[in-house]
């Protein structure tokens, strides 16, 4: 920009130089020379009428070559040429004439009956040669055969025009620099409010909304930062209005979830009581306080994962953290749901890393507990530490795999990517490893105490969510034999302590 | 750009352009030769009646008229008192009764020669004003001639 306006400055500064220039010197030349040749036909018209009544008609050559002498004489020494017929005198003897009298100068002068005058080129130097017949004084316009021409030497008015070029030429130069100055001033003037404006919309791009430009003036540019402060405004006030919705939402959210608890925990001690009596209750009535008790404790989970992830969202988690054996987490974790005949183990020992225990605990359930309901045996977790800052553990399973699409929305929440077949395994009951009573209290790891029976649609979302608690990531693959395959990287020593959620 | 303009640049030639009014001047006929700084100036006489050669020796003596005078043109030829002048052919002699107040030289001497030179040309249709020769005979002193009006006008 800056380089365009200073290039278009100097090219205007150079054409109008160069026009006017160019305009200036055109009329000075012209102005010089049609003086010079304004005066050398009226000397000579002067001169001839001077000298002229003293000459007898027709001459020789003596009075001839006197007539070119005289009119010489009162024109500075300047050469003339004098024909009649034949004759021809010149007033310099030795000066080349021939080549300067034109011989169609010559016979416009014959022809014509007024004075001619031509520019000519001879050996490099200009000069101006006036030729004009001789008519009678006394009124008989009739012209006597004589003929008079005067050689004038131009070079002093080429010099002179030369000059006046020169000096514009030289005169040029500092205009262009005066331009180009002029043109920086300029562009700092008329760039810096666009440049002003450039960095308030990258600040509003980078999410600063309250990022302003200040309007001065009243031309484009300010009618320009007053249209980009309008639209911030606006912007900024609608993200206002969207973040207010989206937190009263949220705490809707947390307290719903937070007014379930109570009646949901009457109601799963109800549950328990009747699923253990079940045995002596009609087929019908076993059958129905079986589900009763199955619902209740989904309901439990879907509550407690609720307000879990409603934690997360209102930024109210908190990193828990001290030095872990990695593989022990793992197994414990197994342990506690009674899953550890039904996976294969390939755990690094000694792996040692600052987190949240309980935290890790939650992301080993939902990853593997996830693996069980989801995919197919076997089920392998892997606990390795490729890098010197950072492990990674991988929970891979026999299954058909994850469709590209849903691998991208695997850890959205509410996110089922084959609720179908899910529910159908779910009612059929078939589930191993511990009973319903197992680990019978609602526990805060997110994750339901019955194993792997339908999840409540979070347990992915709220592993992620642990995992970038921790300044790890989960991602989603495919292993070449089919299967999928839910990589966790954590670093062994997460520096940020506080939550960032 | 600037080349473009330099191209039409110096004194360029040209082709035969007119410049008005030719050059005028010439005479015919008689004419009467006045002295200046710039040696003998001739001025026609146009159409005045001339008599003969003795008229030329008067019209001389009056001098030139005043828009003349202004042109820087006098006469140095006062009236002299009796004199004779006859021509023939190319050959004009002057008797004078009195002596001759001037040298061969002097510009007054051209006046006459040139004078009657021009007169006498007129009258003998033949004769050519640079082929005619003037001889002066004062009443006392040398013969002057003969003289030619061209020796006058080299000056």
């Amino acid at each position: 920009m800056r380089v365009r306006l200073v290039v278009t400055f100097v090219l205007v500064a150079l054409v109008s130089a160069v026009t006017a220039t160019a305009l200036a010197y055109r009329d000075a030349r012209t102005a010089v020379l049609q003086r010079t040749q304004n005066t050398a036909v009226n000397d000579l018209r002067e001169r001839v009428a001077a000298v002229a009544p003293g000459l007898d008609l027709p001459p020789d050559q003596q009075s001839l070559s006197r007539f070119a002498a005289k009119v010489s004489e009162g024109l500075g020494a300047r050469v003339v040429v004098v024909r009649h017929q034949d004759l021809s005198a010149v007033s310099d003897a030795y000066a080349d004439t021939e080549g300067r009298i034109t011989p169609e100068l010559r016979a416009a002068v014959r022809a014509g009956d007024g004075a001619r005058f031509q520019r000519v080129q001879w050996r490099g130097d200009p000069y101006l040669v006036v030729g004009t017949p001789v008519t009678y004084a006394d009124g008989d316009r009739r012209t006597s055969g004589l003929e008079v021409f005067v050689i004038t030497d131009l070079r002093a008015e080429r010099d002179d025009t030369a000059a006046l070029l020169d000096s514009v030429r030289t005169g040029t130069v500092p205009v262009v620099v005066l331009a180009a100055l002029l043109a920086l001033l300029a562009a700092g003037t008329v760039l810096r409010p666009v440049r002003k404006l450039g960095r308030a919309t990258r600040e509003l791009a980078a999410g600063d909304l309250g990022s302003r430009v200040a309007v001065r003036g009243h031309d484009e540019l300010a009618e320009l930062a007053r249209t980009f402060n309008e639209t911030a405004d606006a912007l900024q006030a609608s993200d206002a209005e969207l973040r207010a919705q989206e937190a009263k939402a949220r705490r809707f959210v947390a307290d719903v979830s937070h007014e379930l608890r109570t009646p949901l925990a009457a109601m799963t001690m109800v549950a328990t009581v009747l699923e253990e009596d079940a045995d002596q209750l009609p087929p019908d009535a076993a059958h129905a306080a079986r589900t009763v008790g199955a619902e209740t404790a989904r309901l439990s989970r879907l509550v407690e994962d609720l307000m879990e992830i409603s934690r997360f969202d209102a930024g109210a988690v908190r990193l828990n953290a001290s030095v872990t054996d990695l593989a022990d987490t793992v197994r414990a974790s197994l342990a506690l749901r009674g899953w550890t005949d039904r996976v294969t183990l390939e755990l690094r020992e000694d792996v040692r890393a600052v987190v949240d225990r309980r935290r890790v605990d939650v992301i080993v359930a939902n990853l593997v507990g996830n693996a069980l309901r989801h995919g197919a045996p076997p089920v392998t977790v892997t606990l390795a530490a490729p890098g010197g800052d950072r492990v990674t553990l991988e929970v891979a399973d026999g299954g058909p795999g994850l469709p590209p699409e849903a691998r991208e929305r695997v850890f959205d929440r509410f996110y089922k990517a084959d609720a179908a077949r899910t529910r159908s395994t779910t009612g059929g009951g078939d589930q191993g490893g511990g009973g319903p009573g197992e680990d019978g209290s609602l526990g805060q790891d997110g994750f339901g105490q019955d194993g792997f029976g339908q999840g409540s649609g979070l347990g992915m979302a709220i592993a992620l969510e642990n995992a970038r608690l921790h300044g790890g990531t989960i991602e989603v693959g495919q292993r070449p034999q089919g299967g999928a395959v839910f990589t966790l990287r954590l670093p062994l020593r997460h520096l940020e302590e506080e939550g960032d959620g | 750009m600037l080349g473009a303009a330099l191209v039409g640049c110096g004194v360029q030639p040209t082709g035969v352009v007119e410049a008005g009014e030719p050059a005028s001047g010439l005479t015919r006929g008689m004419r009467l030769y006045f002295a200046s700084d710039a040696g003998l100036r001739a001025v026609p006489l146009l159409d005045r009646e001339v008599g003969g050669l003795d008229a030329a020796m008067k019209l001389l003596a009056e001098g030139p008229t005043a828009a003349e005078r202004r042109e820087g043109l006098t006469t140095l030829l006062h009236a002299p008192g009796g004199y004779t002048v006859t021509g023939g052919g190319d050959r004009v002699t002057v008797e004078l009764e009195g002596p001759y107040w001037a040298e061969a030289r002097d510009q007054v001497t051209g006046q006459l020669v040139c004078t009657l030179a021009s007169f006498q040309s007129v009258r003998e249709a033949e004769i050519r004003a640079d082929d005619v020769e003037v001889t002066i005979r004062p009443g006392e002193g040398p013969v002057l001639g003969p003289l030619r009006c061209a020796e006058y006008l080299d000056g």
